[in-house]
């Protein structure tokens, strides 16, 4: 209904204090799932923020009854604090701050919520807050959060629904009384609405990101350098980083703020790159459309027991509106990738390979010859960037297409190397005709003959760590098997160097992320294929190389995420027991998934098995199908009047009072098929007249049966038998005559 | 902000329901997280879809299973309230909730169906009382009941109308009390024969006895006579002073000055009750006659049960003839067998009362009770009522629109 002038719209009052209760209950699950992923004590905050709704809907409650002006005056200074709130966040995040503001505009609001608008102004401003989360978090417990909302907002809108129509009912009587129950069907209603929600998301298709607009955030550092931004506009390259470069990155190398992979410095030793007593947190949230490997640093020297680079000659880049591109050749096959660091860290871009363009919340960065990525500062936990990669793949492997013309740096041999691992390559790969086949039996070899295990080896005498590795332990971390295979490559003539980044292979179905762990720091080899590139090799028996995409159902998701999630436990040196469940539900997610598609596949190769054999009696029973639905389509009257009749014919002996009623009722589908329908909005009398008008000779029969209906359905009296004859020779006389030719 | 962009705003805002902002609003997260990719804002769009379709199926999932029955009085007098009574039975294990009940009642002078009751919830059986005042005369056709549910959200309200759920109420009109009326005292009546009939504070000498007759009060059964006939027999105890009163109704389209409760029509309907009333409490008999698209006539009666033969059939006369009242009057005059007294209904248009006049003149034998309508007064609609005296010696009575009628006739 429109408002009238004057008149202000949904203003009416509030009636049901249970209203502010479902309110309350929105307000908190919402400030709680904000808290949990914007602040660093979820649970005070969390606390603090259902203690203030409380307070204010209570100031709320009581505004109904009187309408002072303390009210007012303390909406104001809630709203006051808002703005206070909103200037004071506004120097770190400004997401963060206009949240702030929110939830105290969503408080004054509470201190005079006495009208439907108002309610529905401060469910508005919680949904905004609520998808707010949403598009923050990254983690599944979120959901959490979503189902108690749920709960909250369909018990308050009820509450509403009620409301107003005990209102309405009302003000036509007032002398009555309505009450309105408590609406428990909001719990069964919540989860009807909470599993149909999730039958549409398990099926629902997701189209690609369309990523329009940046999202690139500092995460309050500081990523400017004069130093530079001067290299970079002169077009300076300095050989190798500067001395206080080497200087930060050995810090930022350090264990405090490294967390728990030591490779992206410049130097790797591959003895001291273990992860004992590594706490397995997520360091980095990446969006892709594919599982990557994130490169962080390329190394290309070993000295047979450290990595090093001989091209660390940089580049300093200036940064263009924060963005950059390296390649400004179109392709096909660039995948673009939302990066957010949960942890500090060092300071490398980390990317798949290989990077055609950065979007960067900073003005300057770095760029060596074999394409690794640096910072002025380290990257800091909530830095947000982008990197467009062009991902190639040569039988399903990661390629990065490239051309080298002078592969010595790649041939490099350690000065003292153990004969026998050259022995041992030659006799891996002595019937492989190809590099890459030789590669690749060489990766097989070290996958399915070693052991992945976190400990370092303690070299003894005379012997190298690799020797130690292939021959001795047969065990180790994977830097041993990288550095073992690419060392086994350059015995073979193969140009390898070897890579450490981060798996980013662990998508979480429910955030839509990619989680990277600290476990996911990993070293891996890149060997030159001629004519193609650098092609990826996983020598690591732990781990696997991103597959290509697939499309998969999001139960099959659920199943991978669940399986690595168990993984991740296994490898970590955590709390065994912690999360014994996974096993189970990746379990359980696996047998689902096998069983709907074991019985997918019988179903439909039992039907074409069946279909082949038997093409001519299914064609004939297709044609009787069709031709027994067109004669029962031509029957279906004739054997609907007969059944009709035989149910009049049985009741004649039974009631006469139901005897009555029945011919009134199957007189009324006797003429519905023949095109006499009787309209809902018609009662009986007005049916007869109508028929009566159309057909005279109705008229006499329908006004006997109609007055024995009414007397039968609404009177106590009862028909007596010869009224119930009455009734039975009014239906024959209708009924014989609307089949009779007119 | 100006009054005239707060008012637009108002009405903007009065347009806005659950119903469109919840879709908005899905469609704005459905874009965002296209944009962005992130899984959780795809969730909330389809929980807001999935909220959306459950507020649009649960009412007509609600309001399945349910029957309803209305039962109530055949008949009403106007001004009293009917009382109603509705059962709805609910089949299955589900409760229904927030249900509303609405009629159609006609006799409540509302053109649309009206909401009788809510019913918060309903698991099986639930019986309503309702009461609602009977405001016009007439034979109405109540229903078909309707149930209404918009439950949980108010998103949708679905109707469902109770199939074979009409019925008939016949609202009788309401007579006012009349405590004397000229031309029906005792010494103005002809000698008209004898009859036997009750006559308060009549004497009682003996005449003879007739058989029983529909109508004659039990006190003048001859119980001896009666015993030993072996049926009824009356004491004719006296030359009652007994007159015929014919009231002829003018239901001409054309003769109804005013509208609804407050036209000459309902007011000389009122006034014919009244008098019948009063005249067969008297011991009068009466006989009441009008065309309108059909004639509309009672035969010459006496007693209670001709008081409700004469109520029944002025519960459903209207005004939808077009013969003129002159011509009726003639033709009911015709019907009656001995003079007697007539009521006769008119507008002051000088052309109606001349042609009644002439027709009185000629018909000399019949004395006029003439109930005359204010029409001017009609027209404008119900003022301040006063008491009007007789304007003239023939016993005319001047009626306006909002006139105590009771008061006109004491």
């Amino acid at each position: 209904m429109s408002a009238q002038p004057g008149e202000l719209a949904h203003a009416r009052t509030l009636n049901d204090p249970r209203i502010y209760a479902g309110l309350w209950v929105m307000q908190t699950s919402v400030a709680a799932a904000q808290a949990a992923v914007v602040s660093a004590a979820p649970v005070p905050a969390s606390l603090f923020w259902a203690l203030v709704c409380a307070l204010s809907l209570g100031l709320g409650l009581s505004y109904r009854a009187k309408t002072l002006a303390l009210y007012s005056q303390l909406a104001n200074g809630a709203a006051l604090i808002g703005v206070m709130g909103f200037l004071t966040a506004l120097l770190s995040d400004l997401a963060n701050a206009l949240l702030t503001m929110l939830l105290w505009l969503l408080v004054a609001k509470n201190t005079t919520l006495a009208r439907e608008r108002d309610a529905y102004f401060t469910i508005a401003i919680s949904l905004v807050v609520l998808v707010f989360g949403a598009a923050e978090s990254r983690s599944g417990w979120f959901l959490l959060a979503v189902a108690v909302y749920t709960l909250g907002g369909l018990f308050t809108l009820a509450l509403m629904h009620a409301d107003d129509l005990r209102h309405r009912a009302l003000a036509e009587h007032p002398r009555q009384g309505f009450a309105t129950p408590l609406p428990t069907s909001a719990l069964p209603l919540t989860l009807g609405v909470l599993l149909l929600a999730s039958v549409f998301y398990l099926l629902m298709p997701t189209p690609p990101a369309t990523h329009w607009g940046s999202y690139m955030s500092p995460g309050g550092q500081d990523y400017g350098d004069r130093q530079w931004e001067h290299q970079a506009g002169t077009g300076e390259i300095s050989e190798g980083p500067d001395t206080a470069d080497k200087a930060q990155r050995r810090s930022s190398g350090s264990p405090s703020s490294d967390p728990g992979y030591a490779g992206f410095s410049d130097r790797l030793d591959i003895d001291k790159a273990g992860r004992q007593g590594v706490a397995n947190a997520i360091v980095l949230y990446v969006q892709a459309p594919e599982p990557l490997y994130l490169t962080g640093k390329v190394f290309d020297t070993f000295d047979g027991a450290r990595w090093t680079t001989t091209q660390a000659d940089e580049q300093k880049i200036a940064l263009q509106y924060g963005r950059h591109r390296f390649d400004v050749t179109p392709s096909a096959d660039e995948v673009e990738q939302d990066i957010e660091a949960a942890v500090d860290l060092p300071p490398v871009l980390f990317g798949a390979s290989r990077v055609v363009e950065v979007g960067f919340p900073g003005s300057v960065i770095a760029v060596d010859r074999l394409g690794s990525l640096r910072i002025p500062r380290p990257l800091a936990k909530g830095t947000r960037y982008e990197v467009l990669s062009r991902v190639q793949r040569l039988k399903g492997r990661p390629l990065v297409e490239e051309q080298i013309l002078d592969g010595k740096a790649y041939l490099q041999l350690p000065q003292r190397l153990d004969p026998a691992i050259a022995a041992l390559a030659a006799e891996i790969t002595a019937d492989e005709p190809t590099s890459l086949a030789k590669a690749i039996a060489l990766e097989q070899y070290l996958r399915t003959r070693y052991q992945y295990s976190f400990e370092s080896i303690f070299t003894s005498q005379g012997h190298t760590p690799l020797s130690e590795f292939l021959f001795t332990t047969h065990k180790g971390h994977c830097e041993y098997f990288a550095s073992a295979l690419a060392i086994m490559l350059r015995t073979q003539g193969i140009a390898s160097r070897l890579v450490t980044g981060y798996a980013a292979t662990t998508y979480n179905p429910l955030t839509g992320y990619l989680e990277v762990r600290a476990l996911d720091g990993h070293a891996w080899v890149q060997a030159y294929i001629p004519e193609r590139g650098w092609v990826a090799l996983e020598p690591t028996p732990a781990y696997d190389l991103p597959p290509a995409p697939q499309t998969l159902t999001t139960s099959q998701r659920l199943e991978r995420y669940a399986k690595a999630l168990v993984h991740q436990s296994e490898l970590s040196d955590e709390n065994p027991a912690k999360g014994r469940w996974l096993p189970d539900i990746a379990e359980a997610f696996t047998l689902i998934n096998q069983a709907m598609a074991h019985l997918w596949h019988l179903l439909t190769a039992a039907l074409w098995t069946w279909i082949a054999a038997n093409r001519l009696l299914l064609a004939t029973l297709l044609g009787g199908l069709a031709l027994g639905i067109g004669a029962l389509r031509q029957l279906q009257r004739p054997l609907r009047d007969r059944l009709a009749q035989r149910r009049i014919d049985r009741a004649r002996n039974g009631d006469p009072s139901r005897l009555a009623i029945l011919c009134v009722c199957e007189l009324q589908a006797w003429l519905a098929r023949r095109d006499l329908p009787r309209a809902d909005h018609l009662t009986l009398e007005e049916y007869a007249e109508g028929l009566s008008r159309k057909k005279p000779r109705f008229q006499a029969p329908l006004t006997v049966l109609i007055e024995l209906f009414s007397r039968a359905r609404y009177s106590t009296e009862k028909l007596d038998p010869k009224e119930a004859i009455s009734a039975y020779e009014a239906f024959s006389r209708i009924v014989s005559s609307t089949d009779a030719k007119t | 902000m100006s009054p005239g962009l707060e008012a637009l705003a108002e009405r903007w805002l009065s347009r806005l329901s659950l119903g469109y902002v919840l879709p908005a609003f899905a469609v704005a997260i459905y874009l965002i997280a296209w944009n962005r990719g992130i899984a959780l804002l795809y969730g909330l769009f389809v929980l807001l879809v999935a909220i959306y379709l459950v507020g649009h199926l649960a009412p007509y999932w609600n309001l399945t299973g349910i029957q309803a029955l209305r039962s109530h009085p055949a008949t009403a007098v106007e001004g009293e309230r009917v009382s109603l009574s509705i059962q709805l039975d609910k089949t299955g294990w589900r409760c229904a909730y927030m249900l509303s009940v609405h009629d159609r009642l006609p006799f409540a002078a509302l053109s649309e169906t009206q909401l009788l009751a809510l019913v918060p919830r309903l698991k099986d059986k639930a019986r309503l009382r309702v009461e609602v005042p009977c405001v016009l005369r007439g034979e109405h056709r109540l229903g078909p009941l309707q149930l209404s549910s918009g439950y949980p959200l108010g998103l949708k309200t679905r109707r469902r109308a109770i199939a074979d759920s009409g019925s008939r109420l016949l609202v009788y009109p309401r007579a006012f009390p009349v405590r004397r009326l000229p031309l029906l005292d005792s010494s103005k009546v002809p000698m008209a024969g004898s009859r036997a009939a009750a006559l308060a504070g009549g004497s009682d000498i003996f005449f003879g006895v007739r058989e029983y007759r529909h109508g004659d009060s039990p006190r003048h059964v001859h119980w001896p006579a009666s015993a030993r006939r072996g049926e009824l027999v009356v004491k004719e105890l006296e030359l009652i002073n007994c007159t015929d009163l014919l009231i002829v109704l003018d239901l001409s389209r054309e003769s109804v000055y005013g509208e609804g409760l407050h036209s000459t029509l309902e007011y000389a309907v009122k006034i014919a009750a009244s008098i019948a009333d009063y005249a067969l409490a008297e011991g009068h008999g009466v006989k009441l006659f009008g065309i309108g698209e059909r004639t509309w006539e009672t035969r010459l009666g006496h007693g209670e049960a001709h008081n409700r033969v004469v109520l029944e059939l002025l519960a459903r006369v209207r005004a939808d003839g077009d013969t003129a009242y002159a011509e009726v009057l003639s033709r009911a005059l015709g019907r009656m067998p001995r003079a007697g007294v007539v009521v006769v209904f008119e507008n002051d248009t000088a052309a109606a009362t001349q042609r009644l006049d002439a027709r009185l003149t000629h018909a000399s034998r019949h004395e006029a009770l003439t109930i005359r309508f204010d029409s001017r007064s009609f027209e404008r609609g119900p003022g301040v009522s006063l008491p009007r005296r007789l304007a003239r010696a023939d016993s005319t009575y001047q009626i306006s629109c909002g006139d105590d009628l009771a008061g006109v006739f004491s």
